[in-house]
């Protein structure tokens, strides 16, 4: 499924409807000492979705990247977040890591 | 070579089919040749008769199987629904690690449900596996990693990316399989168990683009499939992460707290696409369902699906690597992550 985002760019909904979505540009934050990973490795994880001083994700959230659209040099990204309400919505579009909304859901 | 299907039968070239898998075959068998052990496998330089060849002579009683009885046995082909560009599970008792692995043409594999069928060619090797240190444990019929204080955790890797491979039937050494081919369907399964009592997540490692994986916990080009565990506030949540270069590790997908449920055993379906009718290119999808579902159905059913992530960057796949951090709880025989099968394939789209 296809939809025209605010920027005017047409994005895929790699879900093809069956889940809700919002479409966001964001930082992302790094993580240090995650498990997974090696003890000098660190993890990217979208800012807008992460809570850096509990170390957790604060939105319980299924999400996925937009292919193709993080960028290593200014760690940014776009990315579906599925199953916001109207508060969670409120709340990432207040963090200091979120950069835009392209596509806002109904839910 | 499998037995003629009309004409005489040698009775060495029917001990040498079951021996080396070469009818033609004029090595000698040292032995007096019967058609009762024939039958019922009874020779100590060869296993029981191939269950799953399309033609395989009646039961006995064996003084009265006629040698025509024998025409088109084959004693290493398989069961087309069970075939794969890697099959595991560990049902000949051991961890892998053997030079010497049986044959699933040789043992009673009954992963019949809920598999594809490959392109036609059968590849009925086993992998063999490298296995981390201080690593004990077995159960039958698969693998667990448990607790340890090794640096790296522990893990079971499918060694020598590609003279292995080869032995699979993935091409050529060192060519791997190519996942930007158009088009190409490829499903990576595993049957999988987290105990609800342990405290490490557990990682699929997706080896990607390069033989130079030479370390588990710190290869990069690799896709990495994370299960959260009972001590991660989101239990049960799946993370897919893109290891680049250096250090670099991006997370670019996850699903749901809950995805997964502690305790449980499902198949994981880690499958990709590209130039797949109705499917977006390099659409990575990972997916949950019992053991009688088929991949390519988990692979569309939304009820399944429990994460997309789309991304391009790694084209080639040359193995995987199943490992946990260290230092998980105990005791071991309660505190695990369990794998009782695995399974690659590339079904025609």
């Amino acid at each position: 499924m296809f939809i025209t985002g605010s920027d005017g760019i047409v994005y895929h909904e790699p879900s093809e409807g069956t889940l809700t979505g919002s479409l966001y540009r964001t930082t992302f934050v790094e993580v240090a000492n995650p498990e997974g990973a090696d003890e000098d490795e660190k993890v990217w994880e979208p800012g807008i979705l992460y809570d850096t001083d509990n170390n957790v994700y604060w939105a319980d959230s299924r999400w996925t990247t937009v292919g193709d659209s993080y960028s290593d040099s200014t760690n940014e990204g776009t990315i579906w977040v599925y199953g916001l309400n109207e508060a969670s919505k409120s709340i990432i579009e207040n963090d200091d890591q979120w950069v835009a909304t392209y596509i806002t859901s109904s839910l | 070579m499998a037995v003629p299907s009309t004409g005489q039968v040698s009775m060495l070239g029917l001990f040498n089919e079951q021996r080396q898998n070469d009818y033609s075959s004029t090595a000698s068998a040292g032995v007096e040749i019967s058609q009762k052990d024939l039958r019922e496998g009874d020779y100590s330089t060869f296993s029981a008769l191939n269950t799953l060849s399309p033609s395989i002579p009646p039961a006995m009683p064996a003084i009265q199987l006629k040698h025509s009885e024998w025409y088109s046995y084959d004693h290493t082909t398989g069961n087309a629904t069970t075939e794969g560009d890697i099959l595991e599970d560990w049902s000949d008792n051991t961890l892998g690690n053997s030079t010497s692995r049986t044959n699933f043409s040789q043992t009673s594999y009954l992963h019949t449900v809920g598999i594809d069928q490959d392109n036609g060619a059968n590849y009925l090797n086993r992998p063999t596996w490298t296995l981390s240190p201080n690593y004990a444990n077995p159960t039958p019929g698969g693998i667990r990693l448990h607790n340890s204080t090794s640096p790296q955790g522990q893990w079971h890797k499918i060694t020598g990316d590609d003279s292995t491979i080869s032995n699979q039937g993935l091409g050529s050494t060192s060519a791997g399989i190519d996942l930007s081919a158009s088009p190409t369907l490829f499903f990576l399964r595993y049957r999988f168990k987290m105990t609800s009592s342990n405290n490490k997540d557990s990682v699929l490692d997706i080896r990607m683009n390069t033989t130079n994986h030479p370390n588990p916990g710190v290869s990069t080009s690799t896709y990495q499939l994370q299960v959260h565990d009972n001590a991660d506030p989101a239990t049960g949540k799946l993370s897919f992460k893109k290891r680049s270069g250096g250090t670099t590790i991006t997370t670019l997908g996850a699903s749901a707290t809950g995805a997964y449920t502690l305790g449980t055993t499902v198949d994981v379906v880690v499958g990709r696409c590209i130039g797949v009718p109705k499917q977006t290119d390099n659409t990575w999808k990972v997916c949950l369902g019992p053991a009688t579902t088929p991949s390519h159905t988990m692979f569309t059913n939304p009820s399944n699906i429990k994460l997309t992530a789309v991304d391009n960057t790694f084209t080639t796949f040359y193995g995987m690597t199943l490992r946990v951090g260290k230092f998980m709880s105990t005791p071991t025989t309660t505190h695990y992550h369990e794998y009782t099968m695995v399974y690659v394939n590339r079904p025609t789209p």
